[in-house]
């Protein structure tokens, strides 16, 4: 068909122009965490650096904490956390989806309350540190703020009111089919598209976050995930360079720590796994649904 | 909104790094200032103390003596917790440090202590968070979240509360002069105990590169040299400078700039904690004045236009917000401003990557808020404020302690020499050991611990001489301010400022304009009613104070 | 069926409803026990916002002021400057990033070529890097010594650098910019999901009976992308007095000659409470923030009501 060449041929055009709209900045990001420091400072960011340097990277890796076991939690993190989001989030979603549920309104209110309006922090911290003593544990870094949101619950909520269509429900409770299966074995293979989505969404959130790491790991430095690490590395410095005067200058070799580059090869390593597992969940993003199949 | 409050918090963080830790104090060298002070008044009620300090030892004494027994009944010892800030958080060999410390404490105090070390970054969030939440911190340095805002929270504790200081910590009595616990007192009321440091400062030194002045055949000798043997000369004397250096290295930009141009260049004393309302001759009036109208600001400003005029300053003076230092190691920079103090020329010329010369264009100068603008504070829902007390005084007096949080284990983390100073223990160095905070100047006593291979073994009275001889202090020191009440003139002012400041302060506009354009936003966002209630304050302090 | 009758019958089978669903309710029950002590359990501290906090008495204990931690929000004469930028800039990005996304979903979604997962991939990334980095990547191009965008693009084009920090006008374009840069790929992945499930049937059957791919997208896919994009757009409502901190203050790297077109209520408290640290103001703030949000987004979510009662929210 002549449209659909002609709407391939565009889509082509437009998405390869905005491609390069997004990866140019970042490939500006990755040539200047490879550039080094005093360069960067004096001549600003450049694709083509006049001296290529490794030493932001030697300094990550090399200082303090390790960046590898960081890696490890962030990915059991992320893994661990993904799977929790998912779960809580597709039932909850799911419960309010239906129309005919008593209090379906009350349920589908305290979702959305809950995205506006919000105690605090100290008050939130008192109730996982005092009430719940999550401090310093890795549960302190999975549950607070990440395990769902009101955001994703809705989300899910209008997927399965506008693309599971009653009446494939309705037949399944035909066939004698209770909630619970009719949950597992109709809603469940129909939203593999919202379901990556939503995975992806938590995952993306539980590996960006350094918050909770900030707040509630004070003692156990084993437990900091990579933009946990990443952050306060980056902050730290910062500091460092900011009160230097206050440093015991003959013994820290402040000079040493590359702050501008070092903040773009941070950004460089906290990304980098995300390229890698990507692919792997982007699949499920690629087929469509067709309801036939699960009919019959 | 918990996104913000965060955000507020960790912003925060860095504020009050800048303002109370960065331009204060000036860590490698400092003060044991009791010496000149305390020998001249010690000998003046000896006979009152001595009958007090016996007193005063008994209770001491008895509280000890009744830890160690509910130690002995229970097996284990009451806990003090300590905490404060390094750059990398709670380092390798803390578990060790704790046992050392307690070993010790057990023995002289009948208590553990703990350290909780948390880094930079996060600790001011988390200890206010700690102080809200009820969580045990007895002792906290407040560099990070702020002195005032500890206070205003209500997290310290009364300090004279029951004789506590008096009974409980007659070291720090003797220690501390007591002008210097007067500074901390707000409302009267002692919260906090300054650390033992250098609270003076030598302002406007101005640093140009050694190779700059060389390059451009800039006769340094010819100059005179001040007390601290920095170059003393005119502001005219650094424009012909400048202009040599300009001239011979066109290339490259002559001054790296920063907005500390009130801070570390004038005497200028930001009573109450902000520009808004300042004392212009702070060591003989009382009268709060707008700086930004000041001959100060204005020939400041006027110096910048003209230096920007002449090509001396980036283009990009306003949006690159990289170090001046920073930007001097790279080598397009040449000179910059700070603020000189004993031993300065190593450690800038440290900073920059290049040996430099420090001229002294300013004076030396103490604000109001020298003293307490970090001091160490109580926890006041400590459960035991009597055994946190005799840590606090262990944490100043006690050199076994002092040593062992500064510097960490002896034979370990750094080996002593024959004269006293210490270096590094075997195979151990900056980036390995496992206990190396590096906050000297936020430590409660440094010279009660050993002083560091390079540095003068004698460090603690140069610094407390620097102290002493500082010929221009604020009148005000000691003066703190709340200005909750005011803080909607406040966050109007600060947005106006950061509005209209910019573009005057590094000479991209005509001081004339520039000026009546700020001053102009800074009376419609309420800088009379803010000054005016600054001034109300001011006063009735100065009576309670006995002032004028 | 007649409307009486229906009403009746809910009441007798309710009991009969409440029974058939007991299954879903213990689906919903992690989640509701997680909004229960994430969400509900740290709200009274709302209260803060009114107190002037001491923790000798803790949050609760602490002395009432009113209203007085609100003051600030108001008595200044930026109030207006800085409500008008968050919802402009709001209003803007709404529209914006909506059309952009649902843009380049159904392009990414009809693409037949295997290329597609690259741009997908590609156009996501900027996601997944902080406002700081992006602060710094914009300087890159924009510094008026060193940037790109002066030292190479005008110069090839023979025209004058511009100074990039100290040129109001240009902002809101560069900031709706960096914006959309920044979220379109994490917006169009929602939409390309509500896309994907979407039954194939539907456009084979459509494909049968000659339409045209253009035809498809107008007559299928939009309509049915509809209620997804109007509850985006409701909770878009929800938060229109909030604005990206990042945004707003590193990305113009907090130059005053721009706080015309780049202050918002966010960065404008920012400026305060930097200083200040005071705990209550903050609070104050939020919820200031969130009650706007949510009287706008009850009277939006009435109106959706009204019109379209399928894509109401609640």
């Amino acid at each position: 068909m002549r449209s659909d060449k002609l709407f391939q041929i565009v889509s082509h055009v437009i998405l390869v122009i905005l491609s390069l709209l997004a990866i140019l900045p970042m490939i500006l990001m990755l040539t200047s965490s490879f550039t080094d420091n005093d360069v960067l400072i004096a001549n600003g960011y450049s694709y083509f650096p006049e001296k290529w340097s490794l030493y932001a990277y030697e300094y990550i890796f090399k200082t303090g904490n390790s960046v590898i076991r960081a890696y490890g939690i962030s990915i059991v993190l992320t893994a661990v956390g993904t799977a929790c989001a998912l779960c809580i989030t597709t039932l909850l979603a799911y419960a309010i989806s239906k129309k005919e549920l008593p209090g379906r309104g009350v349920i589908t209110f305290l979702v959305v309350f809950s995205m506006l309006f919000n105690g605090g922090l100290v008050p939130t911290y008192m109730v996982y540190s005092s009430i719940l003593n999550l401090k310093n544990t890795f549960w302190a870094l999975l549950i607070p703020g990440l395990l769902m949101n009101g955001f994703n619950v809705m989300l899910m909520k209008s997927y399965f009111c506008s693309s599971i269509p009653d009446e494939i429900l309705d037949a399944a409770y035909m066939d004698g089919a209770g909630e619970v299966r009719t949950f597992l074995s109709v809603v469940v293979p129909l939203s593999k598209p919202i379901m990556a989505t939503i995975a992806l969404f938590a995952g993306m959130g539980y590996w960006n976050d350094w918050m909770n790491g900030y707040i509630y790991i004070t003692k156990r430095t084993e437990l900091y995930s990579v933009q946990n690490l990443l952050n306060r590395m980056m902050q730290n410095i910062q500091f460092l360079s900011q009160s230097s005067s206050n440093v015991q200058n003959a013994n820290v070799g402040l000079n040493a720590i590359p702050l501008a580059s070092v903040r773009m090869a941070m950004a460089t390593v906290g990304i980098l796994p995300i390229i890698v597992i990507y692919p792997f969940v982007q699949k499920y993003f690629v087929k469509g649904i067709t309801l036939g199949g699960v009919k019959g | 909104m918990k996104r913000l409050l965060a955000t507020v918090l960790t912003a925060a963080m860095v504020a009050t790094l800048f303002v109370g830790c960065g331009t204060n104090d000036n860590g490698a060298a400092t003060t044991d200032t009791k010496q000149t002070e305390t020998t001249e008044t010690a000998a003046a009620d000896d006979t009152a103390a001595a009958a007090e300090e016996t007193a005063d030892a008994g209770l001491a004494e008895q509280a000890i003596a009744d830890r160690k027994a509910a130690a002995e009944a229970s097996g284990e010892y009451e806990k003090i917790v300590v905490s404060f800030f390094d750059w990398t958080g709670a380092p390798a060999g803390i578990d060790r440090i704790n046992e050392k410390i307690s070993e010790h404490t057990r023995e002289t105090l009948g208590v553990d202590v703990e350290l909780l070390i948390i880094d930079s970054a996060a600790y001011s969030d988390d200890i206010k968070l700690m102080l809200s939440s009820g969580e045990q911190v007895d002792l906290f340095s407040t560099c990070g979240p702020g002195y005032m805002t500890c206070v205003n929270n209500g997290y310290c504790a009364d300090l004279e509360e029951d004789g506590l200081l008096d009974n409980y910590g007659a070291g720090l009595k003797d220690l501390v002069r007591a002008d210097y616990f007067d500074a901390c007192r707000v409302g009267g009321t002692l919260y906090g105990v300054p650390p033992i440091k250098d609270y003076a400062i030598q302002t406007a030194a101005i640093c140009i590169g050694t190779e700059y002045l060389e390059g451009a055949g800039v006769d340094v000798d010819a100059f005179a040299k001040d007390d601290l043997g920095y170059v003393k000369c005119t502001w005219d004397d650094i424009d012909d400078i400048f202009a040599k250096i300009h001239e011979a290295f066109p290339d490259k930009t002559v001054y790296s700039t920063q907005d500390n141009m009130l801070t570390q260049g004038s005497c200028v004393d930001n009573i109450g904690g902000d520009y808004y309302g300042t004392l212009l001759d702070s060591a003989n009036s009382l009268k709060v004045e707008n700086v930004y109208e000041s001959e100060v600001f204005k020939e400041w400003c006027a110096r910048f236009y003209r230096w920007n005029q002449a090509g001396y300053i980036s283009g990009d003076a306003m949006t690159d917000k990289t170090g001046a230092s920073a930007r001097i190691k790279t080598g397009s920079f040449m000179a910059m401003m700070a603020c000189g103090k004993p031993a300065y020329q190593n450690q800038i010329s440290n900073e920059c990557g290049r040996p430099m010369t420090v001229f002294d264009v300013g004076e030396p100068f103490m604000s109001s808020s020298a003293v307490s603008s970090f001091p160490w504070c109580m926890n006041q829902a400590t459960e035991d404020p009597i055994a946190a007390m005799q840590v606090l005084e262990a944490l100043y007096c006690d050199p076994v302690v002092a040593n062992l949080v500064c510097w960490g284990e002896e034979g370990v983390e750094y080996v002593v020499n024959d004269d006293t100073t210490i270096n590094w223990g075997p195979g151990v160095d900056s980036q390995n050991s496992e206990y190396f905070p590096n906050v000297l100047w936020m430590m409660p006593n440094q010279y009660a611990a050993h002083v560091w291979e390079g540095d003068p073994v004698d460090v603690g009275e140069q610094t407390a001489k620097f102290n002493d001889n500082c010929p221009v202090k604020s009148k005000a020191l000691g003066f703190t301010w709340d200005n909750g009440d005011y803080a909607a003139e406040f966050t109007a002012l600060k947005n106006a400022y950061e509005e209209y400041s910019g573009k005057v302060i590094y000479g991209f506009v005509d001081p004339e304009t520039g000026l009546k354009e700020l001053n102009d936003a800074l009376y419609a966002a309420g800088l009379e009613e803010y000054m005016a209630a600054k001034q109300a304050a001011l006063d009735e302090w100065a009576k309670s104070a006995g002032i004028n | 069926m007649d409307k009486a009758l229906t009403k009746e019958n809910n009441k007798k089978s309710l009991k009969k409803r409440l029974k058939r669903f007991f299954p879903i309710y213990i689906m919903a029950l992690p989640g509701l026990i997680y909004l229960f002590v994430n969400n509900y359990m740290p709200l009274p501290g709302l209260v803060l916002a009114f107190k002037k906090y001491n923790a000798k008495q803790g949050i609760f204990g602490s002395k009432f002021v009113g209203f007085k931690n609100f003051k600030y929000l108001f008595k200044t004469n930026d109030a207006f400057i800085i409500t008008r930028n968050t919802i402009l800039y709001n209003v803007v990005f709404i529209i914006v990033n909506t059309i952009l996304a649902v843009f380049v979903a159904i392009m990414l979604a009809e693409m037949t070529s295997r290329l597609k997962k690259i741009y997908q991939c590609l156009i996501l990334l900027p996601f997944m890097i902080s406002m700081v980095i992006v602060s710094y990547l914009v300087f890159g191009y924009l510094s008026n010594d060193n940037g790109f965008i002066n030292n190479i693009v005008l110069k090839a084009l023979g025209k004058e650098p511009v100074f990039w920090y100290m040129e109001k006008k240009y902002w809101p374009f560069i900031l709706t910019f960096v914006m959309a840069w920044k979220v379109i790929g994490y917006n169009s992945i929602i939409y390309i999901s509500t896309i994907l499930g979407i039954d194939r049937g539907i456009y084979e059957s459509a494909a049968i009976d000659g339409c045209s791919k253009w035809k498809q997208i107008t007559k299928i896919t939009i309509p049915l992308l509809k209620p997804t994009v109007i509850m985006m757009t409701l909770l878009a409502v929800g938060r229109i007095f909030y604005s990206d901190f990042g945004l707003f203050y590193q990305v113009p790297q907090n130059q005053g000659a721009l706080f015309a077109v780049t202050n918002t209520i966010d960065t404008y408290v920012y400026r305060g409470l930097l200083e200040l640290g005071d705990m209550p103001m903050a609070s104050a703030a939020g919820l200031y923030q969130s009650l706007v949000g949510f009287v706008l987004i009850l009277a939006a979510n009435l109106a959706v009501r009204k019109i379209e009662p399928e894509s109401a929210l609640f």
